[in-house]
C-alpha cells in the first residue's frame, strides 16, 4: 500500500511526501494534497476544489498550481471555487460567476479581466481594492508595545503599534502569526518579556484580562472561535460587552442597530441565528461585537478569509474608520496584496520570531523572501 | 443587497420547538381523555388531575436543574443519589420534631448544593466530562447510602408532611413550588448575565472564553443549582413518604428520566440551546402518559415501549427540523430573499 501511495503521489507531482506519516502530522497544504490524491485514486473525472488555497501560504499555493496542471494534463476536469482572483485567472479556462445564489454568467477566462470579474461579482464598479489612507493620518502615541516577549510558541518579540496605525503581520503558514496574536490577547499568555498597552505595563493572563485592557481579537477561525453559531445576531454582537463590561450592555444594545446598519449587515433580523449568515455577514457580526467594547488595539487574524470581494472592501473600510478614530490595528494575513495594501508597516515572522520590517511600498517578492528565509534577504531588510 | 437588520418586518415565523412540545402535550391530553373515557373511567376529575400534577412535580424539579446543566454543555447523572441523600438528611434532622424542620431543609439543601459544586469543579477544574464526573460522584454517594443506611431512616413530623398533602385550588403545593422554581430558572436563563453565559459556554466554550467570559463560573453554578433542585425533590418526596429512604431516588430513575424530559422539551443534548418551558412541557407529557397507562392498567412492557418511542420520535423530529431550519433563498415564483 505504501508503494502504491508513493506512486500515486509521484503521479501528481509530490514524490517526497512520506505515505507512512499520520495525516495529523502533515501541514494543511500536505493534508490538502492527500485529499486530492484520494480523489485521483478513485479515478475521478471531475474534482471540485472549494477554496483549496484558503489556508495555504503563497509558496504552497504554487505547489497546488503544479498539481492542478498535472491533473488537467491527465484529462481530469477541475471545478475550482476561489475568492482569490489571481488564482482564478492563473488556473482556469472558463469562469462562472455566482451572486446571491444565482448564476450571473459564464465566460472564457480570456474575455475577462480582474476589473470586469469584480464588477460581475459585486454587481457594481469597485474603484479600488483597498480604500485610501486618510490624508492627514499621523500615527499617535504607542498603543501596544512588546519587548522581548515570548511563550512556548513565539520568542523574542519586540514591536510597537501606534494609535491610528495598521501594522501588517506577514509570514508563511506556521510562522507563528496566530500564536503571537493569541499571546498578546491573553489566550496563550506570554511567559517572558514585557508588554505595554497604552503606556501601562500589562501582560494579559486571560482573554478576559486582555479585553478589559482594551484589546480585541478577531480570530481566523470564525466558526470555531469567533461566533456562537446557534445564538442570534444580537446575542453574538453583545456577547463580549455583556461578559466583560456588563454595565455597558444596555447602551450597546441601543447602538446595535445603527452599528449593524453602518456595517451593511444583510440578515433577516437581530434574532436570526448567525449560522445561517454568509461568511461576509458573519464577519460583520464579529466586527460588531468588538466595536461594541470600543477597543484601543484590535488584533486581526486573517480578517477577510473566506469572504467575498464586496464584504472584504467593507472590512477594509471599517479598519480605516477605526484607525482614523485612533485605534491601533495589528493584522496578520496570508494575502500579501492585503498586507501591503492596508498596512502602514509590515512585520515579517518566521519560525516563531520576527525577522524584519518592511514599508508598504515593498514588493510581494521582498516579503516572501524574508518570510521564507531566502539568503541575503535579512541583510536587505 | 441593501436590506439591513431591523429594516424589514418580522416574517411569518416557523413554530418554535417549545410550541411543538405544547401542541404534542395538548394532543396527548385529548387522546388520553378519549382513551380513558372510552374505557369507562373518568379522566378530568380533580383527583386524577392532582395525581398527574403530583407526578409532574418531583421529576419537574430534577428536570429543571438538568436543563440548566445541559444548556451549559454538561450532564448530571448523580441526581437520583442527591434526591436520596436529601431525603435521608432531611429525615435525620427532622426526627427531633417540628423544631428540626427548618434546619433539616437547610442542611439537605446545603449538602445537595455542595455535591453539585463538587460536580461542577470536577467538570471545570479537572476537565472531566459531566457524564463521567457525575457518574463517579453518583457512585460514591450511592456507595455511602447503601452501606450506611438499611431501609428507612429518620422521620418527618406531621407539620412537614402537610406540604405533601396540601392542595391549593386543586393544585398540589409541591407542583406550585416546582412551577415557581421553573419560573425562577427561566428568569435566570433569559434575564441575567449568568443565563446568557450558560448559553454561550454551552454553545462553544472556546468562543465564550475568547469573548472574555469566565467559562468555569456558569458551569459550576449550573451544577450547584441542579443538585439543589434535586435536593428539593428529595425533601418533597420526604414530605410525601414521611421517612427518609436511601433508594428513593434511584427507584425513580430520575437521572435518565430527567434527561429524557429535557431532550423531549427541545433542549439540545450538546448544549447551548434549550428552554425551561420546553422541559416543563416534556415533564408534563411523561406525567400524562404515565397516569393514563396506570389508569388503563397497561402492562409494564408496553408502558416502557411507549415512553421510549415518544423520546426517540421527538428527537428525530427535532433533528429533521434542524436540517430544515435554514430558510430557503428561493421559492418557486417568488423574488429571492436576501
Amino acid at each position: 500500500m505504501l508503494r502504491e501511495t508513493r506512486e500515486l503521489l509521484s503521479s501528481i507531482g509530490v514524490p517526497d511526501l512520506d505515505p507512512a506519516l499520520p495525516v495529523r502530522q502533515l501541514s494543511v497544504a500536505e493534508q490538502q494534497i492527500v485529499e486530492i490524491a484520494k480523489a485521483v485514486s478513485l479515478d475521478a473525472k471531475v474534482i471540485s476544489m472549494d477554496e483549496p488555497t484558503a489556508a495555504l501560504a503563497d509558496h504552497e499555493v504554487s505547489l497546488l498550481y503544479r498539481i492542478v496542471e498535472a491533473l488537467t494534463a491527465r484529462g481530469i476536469a477541475i471545478l475550482y471555487v476561489s475568492h482569490r482572483l489571481r488564482e482564478v485567472f492563473d488556473l482556469c479556462s472558463t469562469i462562472t460567476v455566482l451572486k446571491d445564489g444565482r448564476q450571473v454568467g459564464t465566460y472564457p477566462a480570456a474575455e475577462l479581466d480582474e476589473r470586469g470579474l469584480v464588477r460581475l461579482m459585486v454587481g457594481r464598479e469597485l474603484s479600488a481594492f483597498f480604500p485610501d489612507r486618510a490624508a492627514d493620518a499621523a500615527p499617535g502615541e504607542v498603543a501596544l508595545a512588546l519587548e522581548g516577549a515570548g511563550n512556548g510558541f513565539v520568542d523574542d518579540i519586540s514591536l510597537e503599534v501606534r494609535a491610528g496605525e495598521i501594522v501588517g503581520l506577514a509570514g508563511l503558514q506556521g510562522a507563528g502569526r496566530t500564536e503571537l496574536l493569541s499571546a498578546i490577547f491573553g489566550a496563550d499568555p506570554f511567559t517572558r518579556g514585557s508588554m505595554r498597552v497604552g503606556g501601562e505595563a500589562l501582560r494579559p493572563r486571560s482573554p478576559r484580562h486582555g479585553v478589559r485592557a482594551g484589546l480585541a481579537l478577531i480570530t481566523e477561525d470564525r466558526k470555531g472561535q469567533g461566533l456562537s453559531l446557534s445564538l442570534t445576531v444580537a446575542q453574538n454582537a453583545l456577547g463580549v460587552v455583556r461578559a466583560v463590561f456588563p454595565g455597558r450592555t444596555a447602551a450597546a444594545r441601543t447602538e446595535l442597530p445603527s452599528t449593524l446598519e453602518e456595517l451593511a449587515l444583510v440578515a433577516r433580523g437581530l434574532d436570526q441565528e448567525v449560522q445561517f449568515l454568509s461568511g461576509g455577514n458573519q464577519q460583520k457580526v464579529v466586527l460588531a461585537r468588538w466595536l461594541a467594547v470600543a477597543p484601543r488595539v484590535v488584533l486581526m487574524d486573517e480578517p477577510t478569509r473566506g469572504i467575498d470581494v464586496g464584504a472584504k472592501y467593507g472590512v477594509y473600510e471599517v479598519m480605516r474608520r477605526l484607525t482614523s478614530a485612533g485605534v491601533a490595528i495589528l493584522m496578520a494575513s496570508s494575502e500579501l496584496p492585503e498586507v501591503l495594501g492596508m498596512s502602514d508597516r509590515v512585520l515579517v515572522m518566521r519560525d516563531g520570531r520576527l525577522v524584519g520590517a518592511l514599508p508598504p511600498s515593498a514588493s510581494e517578492e521582498d516579503v516572501l523572501a524574508l518570510a521564507a528565509g531566502a539568503e541575503g534577504a535579512e541583510a536587505a531588510a | 443587497m441593501s436590506a439591513v437588520v431591523g429594516a424589514r418586518p418580522v416574517r411569518r415565523r416557523r413554530l418554535s420547538t417549545t410550541a411543538i412540545v405544547f401542541i404534542v402535550l395538548a394532543a396527548v391530553l385529548v387522546l388520553s381523555a378519549v382513551l380513558v373515557t372510552a374505557a369507562g373511567k373518568p379522566f378530568f376529575t380533580a383527583g386524577n388531575l392532582a395525581a398527574v400534577l403530583t407526578l409532574m412535580s418531583i421529576l419537574g424539579f430534577v428536570a429543571i436543574g438538568q436543563t440548566l446543566v445541559i444548556i451549559a454543555g454538561s450532564l448530571d447523572l448523580s441526581v437520583p443519589y442527591v434526591v436520596s441523600t436529601a431525603s435521608i438528611i432531611g429525615a435525620g434532622v427532622m426526627a427531633q420534631g417540628p423544631a428540626g424542620i427548618v434546619p433539616g431543609v437547610l442542611a439537605a439543601l446545603a449538602v445537595s448544593a455542595g455535591i453539585g459544586a463538587v460536580n461542577g469543579l470536577i467538570v471545570t477544574g479537572l476537565r472531566v466530562h459531566g457524564f463521567i464526573a457525575t457518574l463517579g460522584v453518583g457512585l460514591i454517594i450511592s456507595g455511602w447510602l447503601g452501606t450506611s443506611f438499611q431501609g428507612s431512616f429518620g422521620s418527618a413530623p406531621p407539620e412537614f408532611r402537610v406540604i405533601g398533602a396540601t392542595l391549593i385550588a386543586g393544585v398540589p403545593l409541591s407542583t406550585i413550588i416546582m412551577l415557581a422554581c421553573a419560573a425562577l430558572a427561566a428568569l435566570l436563563l433569559h434575564r441575567t448575565r449568568l443565563g446568557h453565559h450558560l448559553y454561550a459556554v454551552g454553545g462553544s466554550a472556546s468562543v465564550a472564553r475568547l469573548s472574555g467570559v469566565r467559562t468555569k463560573v456558569p458551569v459550576v453554578v449550573a451544577h450547584a443549582l441542579c443538585s439543589m433542585l434535586a435536593g428539593l425533590a428529595g425533601l418533597l418526596l420526604l414530605a410525601r413518604t414521611s421517612v427518609g429512604s436511601p433508594t428513593i431516588g434511584s427507584q425513580g430513575g430520575y437521572d435518565l428520566m430527567s434527561i429524557a424530559a429535557v431532550v423531549l422539551g427541545g433542549t439540545l443534548l450538546a448544549g447551548g440551546v434549550g428552554s425551561v418551558l420546553g422541559t416543563i412541557g416534556g415533564v408534563a407529557i411523561f406525567a400524562v402518559l404515565d397516569n393514563v397507562m396506570s389508569v388503563l392498567e397497561v402492562n409494564p412492557f408496553l408502558k416502557d415501549f411507549i415512553r421510549g418511542s415518544v423520546i426517540v420520535l421527538a428527537v428525530a423530529l427535532y433533528a429533521w427540523r434542524s436540517v430544515q431550519r435554514r430558510p430557503p433563498r428561493f421559492r418557486p415564483g417568488k423574488e429571492a430573499a436576501p
